[in-house]
Parts: C-alpha cells; structure tokens; sequence
C-alpha cells in the first residue's frame, strides 16, 4: 500500500497571506490542529500548525526549556501582547517552510517512520510530487484505519 | 611499581616537555575551539603517553576532594531543583521587594549571591536568569541590569564559603582551611564587596529603572508557593541539605573531608528519594539524577589536575616559585598583593581553573620560604585568602572570566537580550577592580 491509497485528498488549504488572526479563528472553529499553505499555483509552500502558533505567542524562555514550569504566574500579561501585536501578521511568518514531506509512491511503512521519528509537534505528513504540488495529505490516523 | 619513574620519550627534559604540554593545553583551552574537557583529557595522556609521569603518579595528581565534592554537590542541587525551592526563592524575593525594579534588582542579587555561596553558581544562574527575564518581561524593562547584577552577586557569593566556587573546592581541598575558616575569612569580605558593588550599579542602572503600577501589581500576583512542586521532596532536600551543611561546619572535628559530607549527602538523597519507589522506577530515577552531574566539568578536573601534576614532577613550579619570589624580593606583603591582583587580572581574561590548579602547588612551594623568615601561620593564611578572592572576583571582569556569565549571556541572547563582551567589559572591568581593591585592603588589614 502506498501514500496516495492513504492520503486525503479533499484538504482545507491556507493562502501564505491568511492572517494570524483568522487561523486562530480557524482553529477553533474547524477544531483542527494544522493547515497545509499552498500558493494560488497548488505548491505547497508550508505547514502551520497550532505549535507553531503556540512557540511565537509565548515568551522564547519558555519555548527554549529555560523555564518550564511557570504554574506560579497566574496569567502572564506579555501574552495576551504578543498574541495581539500577531493577529495581523500573515501565516507565512510563523509556518514551518521545510516540513517533512512524502511522494505518493512512498510505502505506508515509510510515512509511518518519518511520522513516528519527526518531533511529537509533527502530525501532518503532506503528500507533494516531484515539482512540490500538494496533493494530499496524511494524518496518523490515516496509517491506521485499515485495521479497523 | 607505584613509585617507578617515569621513562621519558626521546631522553627529553620532562622541564620543557611538561611546560609545552601545559601552555599549548591552556592556550587551546582558551580559544575555546575544542571542547575544555577533551583538551585536558588529551593534555593527561600526552603527559602520561610521553613519560612526563607514570599513571600512578597522575592518578596521585588528581585531587578526588575536589572530585568528589564537586559531584557530590552536583548531585545534590540536580535532585533538590527539583523540588521548586530555588524558584520560590526568587519569585518570593521578588515580592518582597513589592515589585519595585532596584528593589527586585537587589533581592535578585541577594538571592543569587546566598544560593552561589551553597551551590555551584552555574546551577544558580541557571535556575535564577530565567525567572528573571519573566519578571522583567512583567515589569516591562530591559532584564539586562538584573542579569548583570546577579552574574556580579554569583561571582562574589561564590567567594563566601569553600563550596561556592571550583578555586574555593580546589583551595580548601589542597590546603588545612576549613569550610568554618572560609566562612570567618572570606564571607565578611564577600558581604562588603556585594554591598558596595551595588552603589556604582544604582548609579549606573538603578536610577533609571521605572515601572508602571500595574506592572508591580503584575508580579506581585505571582504565587511563589505554587513554584514548590513536590513538598516531600523540599523536606527531603532540605533535611540533607541541613545535615551536609552541618557536616561542612563540623568536618574539622569529626575529621571528615568535604568530598566524604557531599558524596555521603548524595547518596542519602538519593536513597530517600527512591524509597518506596518500585525497583525499575528506582532505577530510572537515578539514572536522571546522575545525568545531572556535569561530567564535562568533573573531567576537565581530572584532566588538569594531571596536566599540572607533570609540570609539578617536572619542578616547574618550584621555578616559577623562586622566579615569584626574585620578582618580589621575597617580601611576604608584596608577593600576597601579586598573587591577588594577578589572580583577579588573569581570572577575568582567563578560565580561573587552571590558573587555580596551577597556583595551590606553587604557593605551596613559596610557603617554606616565608615561614623560615618568620612569618606566622596566621598571615600566611593570607595568601591562600588573596587567591581565593583574586581568582573569583576575577571572574567578574568580563564576560569570559567565568562560567556563569557565559551562561547568563547564553539564555539572555536566546531571548533577545543582547550581551556583548566590550559594553560588559566596560561595566564589568572597572567594577572588579573595585571588587579586588577592596579585597587587597581587606588583606593588607587582617594579615598583612
């Protein structure tokens, strides 16, 4: 079995001009964790994804590991700051530009490895072909379904 | 077998042979191109491959008081962090200080300066900075003068007590001095250094600290008691703490050296904290806390400590001791002033280490001649006491003059703080040598 037998293909795409704030939005209303951002050509040009979201809103000494546990801080103001001065930034500013990819004729096997040996923050394998159009993409989920 | 010579390579001098290793050793060591510990590691077995000494005789050089204090202590710190306690220090000093900067600016400092004094003061910056820069991104003021402040308060509090710094560890543990006789000689001067180091830094950073009331209310809403994470484990830590404390303070009477308190300490944490833990959760625990240790550190110790031990067999020492005293015309004051300022000048340009490890030996070698002119036991004492301060007030003048300011500007850099050699050099120069006169008064006034 091969990625494009796994892959979806009916995706909801992102323009790398989409605002922060209107992929908050998305978010949240979609109750999805990632977009794949694709040029008006069908390239794909990234992934973002709500960790990439989360490690430019809060402070680097937290996403670096200096500070992890911050349960003595009630709310941090510089948060709700950073989170604002972001909203009208476009995705393309925090979107992860190399993101691990698959080709359609990659086996099952392959996707899961690279799945399973990419950070944890890494859940969408995009599917590209040779000249990097998206064509799909592949969630764990999809490695799986066949044993239900 | 133990007590063979030697065969040197060739029929070379082991004089110049040991004398090359070390200086191309420190040389590389300061650049900082290869890793410290991996040069000290191959400076030793060039000395040992090359003949300069016999392993028994490398291994004799290594200083396992220091070694096992060192560890001990890493140890120690690596499961107490754990707990919470040192980021409710911080936080709660900052409260204290009811969210006004300068206020935060010396409770940050105090704080930093009493856990250096205790621990090892890359482990205090380490846990210090980073809650600093969330209470001055809460203040809404440039972080900069307070981690300035506490590279300053690690420096000096490391001075105060024979475990606060590697030249205290290595001084203490080659020498009589107790962790009581570093607290009568050294705490007070580190208390008057900290003190009015923290004049000039109003003047320079102080007075133009500002915040808005909301950004005090801001801090002041931190919970420093949601920091403690594990309440068992503070009571845990600070019973050990409390017995390894009492054991430094008593070791003299109970004839225990600091190595045998800190690895004993350890092993007692430990132990306490894997009880009633299941065997493979026992066994995963610790191997945690072992990874704790700095054993890129611990090696660069062993390493040097046997670079050093060839130029010592090699006599090497005992030259540059009579050169020393030639240069001094063997007056006792003026000699203790060289070493103090020398120390302080090299420290702050150089890992001071080394430069310790290279001196106990040959202070050592100086001692019989001032003790045959007469000199009593009391000021000789000085020496060893100008050193100690030399060496880490030292550490205050750049930059590069000690491990935690390199941390500090590490993690300040990650977050957008610059820290730039020349403009710290440019503060931090001039104050150590503040920091250094008044330790060469305070020198010349006790033992001089």
């Amino acid at each position: 079995m091969k990625a494009r037998d796994i892959m979806t293909t009916d995706v909801i795409t992102l323009p790398p001009d989409c605002l922060i704030g209107d992929l908050v939005r998305k978010l949240a209303e979609m109750k999805l964790q990632a977009f794949p951002v694709v040029d008006a050509n069908g390239n794909l040009l990234g992934i973002v994804n709500i960790w990439r979201l989360l490690r430019h809103v809060l402070p680097p000494y937290i996403v670096s590991g200096d500070l992890v546990d911050v349960r003595f801080a009630p709310d941090l103001n510089q948060l709700h700051e950073r989170l604002a001065s972001m909203r009208n930034q476009p995705v393309s500013a925090i979107m992860n530009r190399k993101p691990p990819t698959v080709r359609p004729d990659h086996s099952v096997l392959e996707c899961a490895a690279l799945m399973l040996n990419t950070p944890k923050t890494v859940y969408l394998l995009p599917v590209v072909d040779e000249s990097g159009r998206f064509l799909g993409i592949i969630a764990p989920l999809d490695l799986i379904k066949e044993i239900a | 077998m133990g007590d063979a010579s030697p065969h040197i390579i060739f029929g070379w001098s082991p004089l110049i042979l040991s004398s090359f290793i070390m200086v191309v050793s420190y040389a590389v060591i300061v650049s900082e191109r290869f890793n410290r510990a991996i040069v000290a590691l191959l400076g030793a077995t060039l000395a040992v491959g090359l003949g300069v000494l016999t392993q028994e005789q490398a291994i004799r050089g290594v200083d396992f008081n220091t070694i096992g204090l060192l560890t001990g202590m890493m140890v120690l710190v690596g499961v107490t962090k754990e707990s919470g306690i040192f980021q409710f220090l911080a936080i709660k000093s900052a409260k204290m200080a009811k969210g006004s900067p300068w206020g935060i600016l010396v409770m940050l400092s105090i704080i930093t300066a009493v856990l250096s004094a205790f621990l090892d003061n890359v482990t205090t910056v380490l846990l210090v900075a980073p809650v600093t820069l969330l209470i001055a991104d809460e203040l809404q003021i440039n972080p900069y003068p307070l981690l300035f402040a506490e590279i300053n308060a690690s420096n000096s509090g490391g001075t105060a007590t024979l475990i606060g710094d590697p030249p205290n560890i290595m001084i203490g543990s080659a020498t009589h001095l107790t962790f009581n006789d570093f607290i009568l000689h050294l705490s007070p001067l580190s208390l008057v250094v900290f003190t009015v180091t923290l004049v000039p830094l109003w003047f320079i950073y102080g007075r133009h600290l500002s915040v808005s009331p909301e950004a005090r209310e801001r801090v002041m809403a931190f919970n420093e008691y949601a920091a403690i994470r594990d309440v068992r484990l503070l009571k845990q830590s600070l019973t050990v703490f409390g017995l390894v404390i009492a054991g430094f303070v008593l070791a003299h009477p109970l004839h225990l050296e600091p190595a045998t308190i800190a690895m004993g300490g350890a092993a007692l944490l430990l132990l306490l904290v894997t009880l009633g833990a299941g065997q493979e959760e026992a066994s995963h625990k610790l191997h945690e806390f072992f990874t704790r240790v700095e054993w890129v550190t611990i090696f660069f110790f062993i390493g040097l400590f046997i670079i050093v031990a060839g130029v010592e067999h090699a006599g090497l020492l005992k030259l540059m001791a009579e050169w020393t005293l030639s240069f001094t015309g063997g007056d006792f004051a003026v000699t203790t002033m060289v070493v103090l300022w020398t120390s302080a000048i090299l420290s702050a340009i150089v890992d001071n280490i080394p430069f310790v490890a290279t001196m106990i030996p040959l202070i050592k070698d100086m001692l019989p001649v001032f003790e045959a002119a007469g000199v009593p036991p009391y000021q000789l004492e000085g020496l060893w006491w100008a050193l100690a301060a030399g060496a880490c007030f030292g550490g205050n003048g750049s930059l590069i003059g000690a491990s935690a300011n390199l941390i500090v500007a590490g993690i300040a850099e990650r977050n957008g703080v610059p820290f730039r050699f020349l403009p710290f050099l440019k503060v931090a120069f001039p104050l150590m040598l503040l920091q250094v006169g008044i330790s060469a008064v305070y020198v010349w006034w006790r033992y001089l």
